[in-house]
């Protein structure tokens, strides 16, 4: 799989103003619900306190000079009115304070309200409202929100970065796609270099030694030049074979791997035993020329490194997984680039290959079927 | 209180010529605090000083003032037993409206005084809202006249026509059960005063302790007093 590193910087991006976003909603919605409330409980105090200075006016028209000493009374008729449940404050026209009973809370905002008799001020009413329930309310509601800033934020959060994913992993497999396409381009490329170039001038080379044998030249010697022409072609042969992409359209990826194991073995006269299943789920394209490339690799392994006269190839469906697995009478693989591009094409299905014995051919493939590229 | 004691400042205003004022009735409280602020000369009380209230003020009793349950001509009772009277502050006395008078007034005072629990009986109906508040007697006499089957508390002063005064267990409120102290709910009509003032007030109450102010007394309902104390 080729890594495509898009999740990461975008959640990294993202974070900041989704906390940004989601605080902003846990301040803003309680603090303006305070402040209306706020005010509408001090509009609702100003209309408390002009209930209150319309029955102050009337006591004060009946009597002008003594009316502030009316308390008992005054207080009595507020409280049937239910105008001092609320904090209320009378002060005469001299400012000095009229006692009227009623609460006196710690936090109040208070609303002035006027007493007139005939358009002329003779007190001041400040009816009060308490802010101690509102704020009980605003905290209680910054709770609520905070836990819904909570739960939208993760929201916000999660759903865009899945999406980002989901779309990081559909590139990954494109480019997959897109990189076994080109590999294959290049392959079909180079083997038609190989074939137009090399392998025609070897075959021309061999046949203008084969005349150069019947002129004269000694047999013993031509025959040696011609056994390494020979060797040259075959290479050259197994090599743009190897090259040109499998036939898995024409025959899909059980009957391609049918045919090369066939045709490998005529060609160099190892033994291969095949055993494969009668069928399988249709693979993605990936998949099926990443494995069908990988048992290419390891028959060339073993002949031209291993020395092994036989060669087992087994392939099997597991319940979530396909396996592969090779094997060889060899004296397995020398080098680590051998088994370095097996290993690189195994990465890239999202599989994993089981090598216990670095010294020996034997590897076990298990690529997901779910998590293989599509 | 009010009519009696502007019919004692009118008779010592045409006796002296001297100018008396006389505001409305504030209720024995407001009394006190406006002649101890010198807002006033006299203070109107119509009930015993607290202790503090009577520090650095002088009292002189004017009258003595019967309490009734007055009702109108279309109330179809004309005795109320203490039981009857404890159904009405209760409301189920069917048939009859009950007026009730402010908690500060000392009309209820006096009549609470000789009916234990009907204080909290009142208190208790005056919060369910459905009983109509008055304060004042003259409010009070307006409210029994314009309101169908009313009974409330009034100073037999104010009793006029078209409302009487209802027997209470049998006995009948009038001047005389009331000098004769037959009547139980009485309540005292006093002035305070501050000390330095006595000369401005001189006038007034030797007007009103005289005989000629003790008759005006009698002839308005009440039982003079006389001499303060």
């Amino acid at each position: 799989m080729i890594p495509v590193a898009l999740t990461r910087p975008f959640a990294r991006r993202l974070l900041p103003l989704v906390l940004f976003a989601s605080g902003l909603f846990a301040l803003v919605v309680p603090l303006a619900h305070h402040l209306d409330a706020r005010s509408r409980a001090v509009l609702a105090a100003r209309e408390r306190g002009e209930r209150a200075a319309h029955l102050l006016a009337e006591a004060v028209r009946d009597r002008p000079l003594l009316w502030r000493y009316e308390t008992a009374k005054l207080s009595g008729r507020l409280q049937q009115e239910g105008l001092l449940g609320t904090p209320l404050v009378l002060r005469d026209r001299m400012n000095r304070p009229v006692p009227l009973g009623g609460p006196s809370p710690e936090s109040v905002a208070w609303a002035r309200v006027p007493v007139e008799v005939d358009g002329i001020p003779v007190a001041t009413v400040w009816s009060g409202a308490p802010l101690a329930p509102l704020r009980s309310e605003s905290f209680r509601l910054f709770i609520g929100c905070l836990l819904l800033a909570a739960v939208l934020g993760t929201l916000l959060f999660l759903f865009p970065v899945r999406t980002v994913a989901r779309a990081e992993e559909r590139i990954a497999a494109l480019l997959a796609e897109r990189r076994v396409a080109l590999q294959d381009e290049e392959r079909r490329r180079i083997a038609r270099e190989l074939h137009d170039g090399a392998g025609q001038a070897l075959t021309a080379a061999r046949l203008q030694l084969l005349a150069l044998r019947k002129r004269g030249l000694a047999a013993e010697d031509a025959a040696q030049v011609e056994h390494h022409l020979d060797e040259a072609l075959d290479e050259v042969r197994r090599s743009t074979s190897a090259l040109l992409p499998p036939p898995l359209a024409a025959l899909g990826f059980l009957g391609a791997v049918r045919k090369h194991c066939a045709s490998y073995a005529r060609a160099t006269g190892l033994d291969i035993s095949l055993e494969v299943p009668d069928r399988l789920p249709e693979l993605p394209g990936p998949m099926a020329a990443g494995l069908y490339r990988i048992v290419q690799e390891a028959l060339h392994n073993t002949v031209r490194h291993a020395g092994a006269a036989h060669a087992s190839v087994r392939v099997s469906q597991l319940p979530d997984a396909l396996s592969l697995e090779f094997d060889d009478d060899g004296r397995g693989f020398p080098d680590q680039a051998s088994s370095q591009s097996i290993r690189e094409r195994v990465a890239g299905l999202g599989g994993a290959v089981d090598w216990p014995d670095p010294g020996r051919s034997h590897l076990r493939v298990r690529i997901p079927l779910g998590g293989a590229p599509a | 209180m009010t009519p009696l004691v502007m019919a004692l400042a009118r008779e010592t205003s045409a006796g002296t010529g001297q100018r008396i004022r006389v505001e409305p009735s504030i209720g024995s409280g407001g009394g006190i605090a406006a002649a101890r602020d010198g807002a006033v000369d006299l203070g109107l009380v119509s009930r015993p000083l607290r202790p503090e209230e009577a520090q650095g003020l002088e009292r002189v009793d004017l009258a003595r003032d019967a309490v009734v349950l007055a009702a109108a001509s279309d109330v179809p009772v004309d005795d109320l037993s203490s039981d009857d009277l404890h159904r009405l502050y209760r409301g189920e006395l069917r048939g009859i409206t009950l007026l009730l008078r402010d908690e500060a007034e000392s009309a209820n005072a006096a009549l609470e005084s000789t009916h234990p629990g009907l204080a909290d009986e009142r208190r208790h109906s005056a919060a369910t809202g459905r009983f109509r508040v008055l304060d004042r007697d003259d409010a009070m006499a307006l409210a029994l006249a314009t309101t169908p089957r009313a009974v409330g508390v009034l100073s037999l002063a104010a009793v006029r026509p078209p409302l009487r005064a209802l027997r209470l267990d049998g006995h009948a409120p009038s001047t005389e059960a009331l000098a004769r102290g037959t009547w139980p709910a009485t309540r005292t009509l006093g002035v305070v005063f501050r000390p330095e003032r006595r000369d401005r007030v001189l006038p007034f109450l030797a007007m009103a302790t005289s005989e000629r102010g003790r008759a005006l007394i009698r002839s308005l309902g009440y039982v003079p007093l006389g001499a303060g104390r």
